[in-house]
Parts: C-alpha cells; structure tokens; sequence
C-alpha cells in the first residue's frame, strides 16, 4: 500500500498511526453524540474520516464512513441504529489496521 | 522565480491526516512545506510567507475555505499566488465557486499524491512562465525608456548648440520628444515634437523621427522641407488616429538668422536681451493627418544674447482647467521675465518649477528647450 502512494514504509505507518489516532476520537465523538442521542455531529466525524482512509487507500473504511456520512446527513431516527451499526464495523476495522501496523504491514 | 528556488508550498486542511499526507507527499519531491487547519491562520501564513502555492480545503467547517480565497485573491501581496483547491468530486458547486474566486484548479478527494504533485508542478511552471512574461514587459518598458533618454541630446553634448532643456515623461514610454541637429559649423537645428498617444508605438515613432531629421541636417535641405518630408514618411505609418505637432527652428549663429517651422505646435517664445517676450504665433497643420500639409514659416533676425523657447503644450495646456495652449501660452510671458536672467542650464527647469509651483503634477509629458544666439 505503502510504494502504490509512493511512500516509504516509515512515513506511511508514520501517518497511518495518525489515521488511526484521530479517526478513534472521531468515533469517540460520534459514540458520544449516539448516547445523547443525536447525530449532530456524525455527519463532520464521518466525512473526516473517509477523505483520510480514503487519500491512504483504505478504501473499505472510507466506505463505512461514507455510509455513515449518507445516514447522518438523513436524520431520520431510524438510522441511529444502523450509524451505531457502522460506527461499530469502523471501530473493528480501525483495530485490525493498528494491529497490522503494529507488526510492521 | 528563480530556478533554483525552493517552492514553498501552504497546505490548509482541517484534516490533519490530510495534511500529513500531502505534507510528506510534497516534502519528499524537494519543497518546503507549511501547514495550518484552519483559514484564519492560512491568511496570516500567506501574508507572512508568500509561498509559491497554496493548496486550500474548500469543505473546511464553516465556510471558510471560500473565505480564504475570497481575502487572498482581493490581497495585493497574495493576489497572484496560485490556489489550487480540494474538492469532494461529486461537488461541482464548489468547484464553480472555487473558480469564480480565483483559484486555478483543483484536486479531488481522495486524492492521488502522483496527482497532487503534477497539478502543484505545472502551476508552478504557469506561474513562472507568467512572472517571466511580466519581468520582460516590464524590462521591455525600461528599455524603451532607456532608449528614448538615450536619444535626446544634452546640453554638454553640444556646447556648441547653446541650449538648455527640461524634459519629463508621464509614463515609461513618454511621448514627446526633442533634438538638437548640427547642421553644420554655424547652424544647428531644433526640433521639438508631441505625440497624440503614451503608448509604446509611440516611441518606435520618435526613433523614426530622429531617423529622418538625422537624414536632413545638412544645409541643402531648408526646415520646411525636412517638415514636409517627416510629414510624407508619417502618413504611410502613423495608425488614422495618431498625429503629432512639431516645431523644427533653424539657427544660423553667423547672420542670427531664425527660421521657424510649425506643425500645429504651440508658439515659439522669444526672449529678446532689452525688451519684452513675446509670442511667435505660426499657423500651421498637425504632423502625419494630411498629405498636403500646410505647415507655417516664420523667418526674423536674432541679436546675440537673444534666447528662445521651444516647448510642448504640456507645459500650458490643463485638461482639469480646461486652458488650451492658444490662450496658455498667454500666461507664460509673465514667467519668462522672471527667468530672463538665469543661467541657461537652469532656465527650462526653473520655468517648470514656476508653473507647477509645490511640487504640483503636470497632466502631460513636458519638453522646454531654451536656446541662446
């Protein structure tokens, strides 16, 4: 992943890290807003998060947080259940990509 | 720009990952790199650091990405520094908007660093191309305006000619325009000529002028011929709405003999050693309009001692006070008694100061020639 962009390694986990720090307080941020029960925020949150997975090809996490984004910006109060559902899928998928990170891609 | 520059580059995203991205993506290509998420921060950066390029989030919070190239496009000092904006790519509003306010392309997200770093290349690349093109118009005018102070004689170039002389340009590349021929041991020639237009064409024009006068200065060509000939040379290259006045006066220092010819220009003041100054009025049409010309002749006897002036009517005419030079050039006696008794080398200039007192600006180019029998 890293050459496709051009990157070398060290400066590719250098910014993944930094994918994986601010998307997991996004995702804080979205939890916070779901429990109070509103999805001000998520819209901003979800957006943020697919254009930076996305730029870094990770593009399955750009697509939940697209997903996420399109039910935000919906409103309706039946898509809380499935923001949730997304956030959660994100939350995984931000693990695994830590996790690989740590030993090294 | 110089080749060798380093290009900076400020990148503005609310997104720091974004930001990193393309802050290594940029950095590994060899440029300096400034970085800021937030607009109120990039106007200070682009203000304080003139980078090279700018690469702008539009979608930051609030608007804001408009708004930063909204200031820096209505910036002086950062008006011509290329924005290049980040877009959603579904977004065509924002790229229309974008465009309207000045920025010269966009990217869009998710973005390609290959991608980013061809579009910053090639703007760079326009944007020395355009820099270039200015440097050069700008060396061009210089050129000009060397070339047109190059070819008007001074004063200690022909000791012999007697002369003084005050000459001022509007513009880089003035209008009017002055000689002073040797047309042999005795007799010298001046010649003083205003051009309708300030533009470059016109300084091609006195080149010519000087050209064909340089062609006559010699005795078997009398003034009103050289006249005639400048005037036949014009009507084949002057564009219909351009003209010019001119006054070619021809002194024999060994008779005092003084013949004026006038193409339309304002009189000739003589400013006799005992007595007062007065008007030399000669009727005559204007330079390059018609190509049976009618220009006026006027012949009297100089005693030594004698001075006269030769000037263009930026000297007395006033579009804001709405004096021509027909009846400007009433007011100048006056100041001439003043001045009667300078040093020639002083008289043109302390003319000038006399009719546009305080530091006062003229709406014209202005040329006064001061020659003493």
């Amino acid at each position: 992943m890293a050459s496709k962009l051009g990157f070398d390694l060290e400066d590719f986990v250098e910014i993944v890290r930094l994918l994986i720090t601010t998307s997991q307080s996004e995702l804080l941020t979205v939890e916070k807003e779901l429990a109070a029960g509103s999805s001000a925020g998520v819209s901003r949150a979800a957006h943020s998060i697919k254009g930076a997975a996305g730029n870094l090809g990770f593009m399955h996490v750009a697509d939940l947080a697209r997903e996420m984004e399109t039910l935000a910006n919906q409103g309706n109060a039946g898509s809380m259940d499935k923001i949730k559902e997304k956030a959660a899928a994100l939350k995984a998928n931000l693990d695994l990509i830590k996790i690989a990170g740590d030993k090294g891609y | 720009m110089d080749i060798k520059h380093t290009f900076t580059i400020l990148i503005v995203d609310d997104n720091v990952v974004n930001l990193k991205f393309m802050e290594k993506t940029l950095q590994k290509e060899g440029y300096r790199v400034i970085t800021t998420n937030n607009g109120t921060d990039a106007r200070t950066l682009a203000m304080e650091k003139r980078p090279d390029l700018i690469l702008l989030d539009i979608q930051m919070p609030g608007g804001d990405g408009f708004e930063v190239i909204r200031f820096l496009k209505g910036t002086p000092i950062t008006s011509t520094i290329p924005v290049i904006f980040l877009t959603g790519m579904t977004d065509v509003n924002s790229k229309l908007k974008g465009f309207e306010l000045g920025a010269v392309d966009y990217v869009t997200k998710p973005f390609h660093p290959l991608e980013v770093l061809a579009r910053v290349a090639i703007h760079l690349k326009l944007s020395i191309a355009t820099n270039s093109l200015i440097a050069n118009q700008a060396m061009r005018l210089k050129e000009i305006t060397e070339a047109q102070t190059s070819m008007l004689p001074l004063p200690k170039d022909f000791p012999q000619a007697k002369f003084g002389v005050y000459y001022s340009a509007l513009h880089e590349a003035g209008g009017d325009f002055y000689d002073v021929l040797s047309i042999s041991d005795k007799i010298t020639g001046y010649f003083v000529a205003d051009f309708s237009g300030h533009d470059i064409k016109s300084s091609y024009m006195t080149a010519s002028i000087k050209a064909l006068l340089a062609q006559n200065s010699n005795p078997i060509y009398s003034p009103l011929e050289t006249m005639k000939m400048i005037n036949d040379v014009l009507m084949e290259i002057l564009s219909k709405n351009k003209y010019l006045t001119a006054c070619y006066a021809r002194l024999n220092r060994t008779t005092g003999n003084l013949c004026i010819v006038s193409a339309g220009h304002p009189p000739v003041v003589l400013v006799p050693v005992t007595g007062d100054p007065q008007l030399i009025q000669v009727d005559g049409d204007v330079l390059g309009m018609f190509k049976d010309a009618k220009f006026g002749v006027h012949r009297m006897r100089l005693n030594p001692g004698d001075r006269f002036f030769i000037y263009s009517d930026g000297l007395v005419e006033s579009t804001r006070q709405k004096i021509t030079w027909n009846t400007g050039a009433q007011t100048l006696l006056t100041k001439f008694k003043k001045i009667r008794n300078l040093p020639l080398s002083k008289t043109s200039s302390a003319l000038v100061k006399n009719l546009f007192p305080g530091g006062a600006v003229p709406e014209d180019d202005i040329v006064v020639l001061c020659v003493e029998v």
